[in-house]
């Protein structure tokens, strides 16, 4: 296979075949806590994208020139990738409230908190573990981030058709958005086997 | 030995290197705080308890700034505080109908 179809292949299993947040239940914590307000899912979908894809060109340069070569990978790894997502986080925080503080109300506690965000950590992860060279890192990153902003987009959409529809009352609010979700997640699954 | 050098070296040269480049963009990217706020949140007791229902003494101020809380909302500070709180929002209303 040449090396191009090999990137598309990337892209498309970390976008729709292991979608970060429906299928591999990493980053559920603003996935349903931004998700009613659907201003606020666009601008973490960006930040997310960001700072996934930024994160993943740097901890893999980390990754192979320091911490393979220098045997400092089963201990270091964890330290130094949270150092280098902290601070892109801090950065795009910092960007933010200069450029939209109105955003920047909107998301609160959540934008800070995508430093601790798993989706992010986990993409490093799967690039170190699957030996992915640095392309196809930037690609498994931006596939992965593409995926998480497209569950967001489905599931603040859902909610906003939601809040106008009648429930019964113990559904209202999160309950029910879990329970889209997993039916969301249901339909991800027929993407499955679609690469092999 | 050498493990231990070389992890003390790496991490210590990525903090400082992203510490800078933070430092240099909050610099950079200020944002030019209402003095009222930065009034406010000089009077409060700096404990970041939650106990008003905000989460820490910065949005609390901001809180009681845009007059969204009472100034009686900080339990830690009690009495003084409020009195604090009160004064301060005087001076600026004075300084405010003055210009």
């Amino acid at each position: 296979m040449s090396y191009l179809a090999n990137l598309g292949k990337i892209f498309v299993a970390s976008a729709f075949v292991n979608n970060i947040v429906l299928l591999q239940f990493l980053g559920l914590c603003s996935y349903i806590g931004l998700t009613d307000d659907m201003h606020a899912s666009i601008g973490m979908g960006y930040a997310v994208t960001f700072v996934t894809v930024l994160a993943a060109a740097v901890t893999w340069i980390i990754d192979r020139w320091i911490l393979i070569p220098f045997n400092l990978q089963p201990f270091l790894q964890i330290v130094s990738f949270i150092l280098v997502i902290g601070s892109l986080v801090g950065l795009v925080e910092i960007y933010i409230r200069k450029m939209s503080p109105h955003l920047y109300k909107a998301m609160g506690i959540y934008l800070p908190l995508i430093a601790t965000n798993c989706l992010i950590l986990g993409v490093t992860f799967i690039n170190s573990l699957q030996g992915f060279d640095f392309v196809e890192s930037i690609v498994e990153a931006i596939g992965a981030a593409i995926g998480y902003f497209m569950a967001m987009l489905i599931l603040a959409g859902i909610r906003e058709r939601l809040r106008n529809s009648e429930l019964p009352d113990f559904f209202k609010g999160k309950a029910i958005a879990y329970m889209v979700s997993g039916i969301v997640a249901l339909a991800f699954m027929g993407f499955q086997g679609m690469i092999k | 030995m050498k493990t231990f050098i070389i992890s003390v070296v790496t991490v210590g040269g990525f903090s400082a290197f992203f510490g800078a480049l933070l430092g240099y963009f909050a610099e950079k990217y200020k944002v030019e705080e209402n003095p009222l706020f930065k009034a406010i949140y000089d009077v409060l007791p700096h404990g970041e308890c939650s106990a008003c229902g905000f989460p820490g003494c910065h949005p609390c101020a901001e809180a009681i700034g845009e007059k969204r809380a009472p100034v009686d909302v900080c339990i830690v500070g009690g009495a003084a505080t409020t009195e604090k709180i009160k004064k301060v929002l005087e001076d600026f209303e004075k300084k405010t109908s003055e210009n």
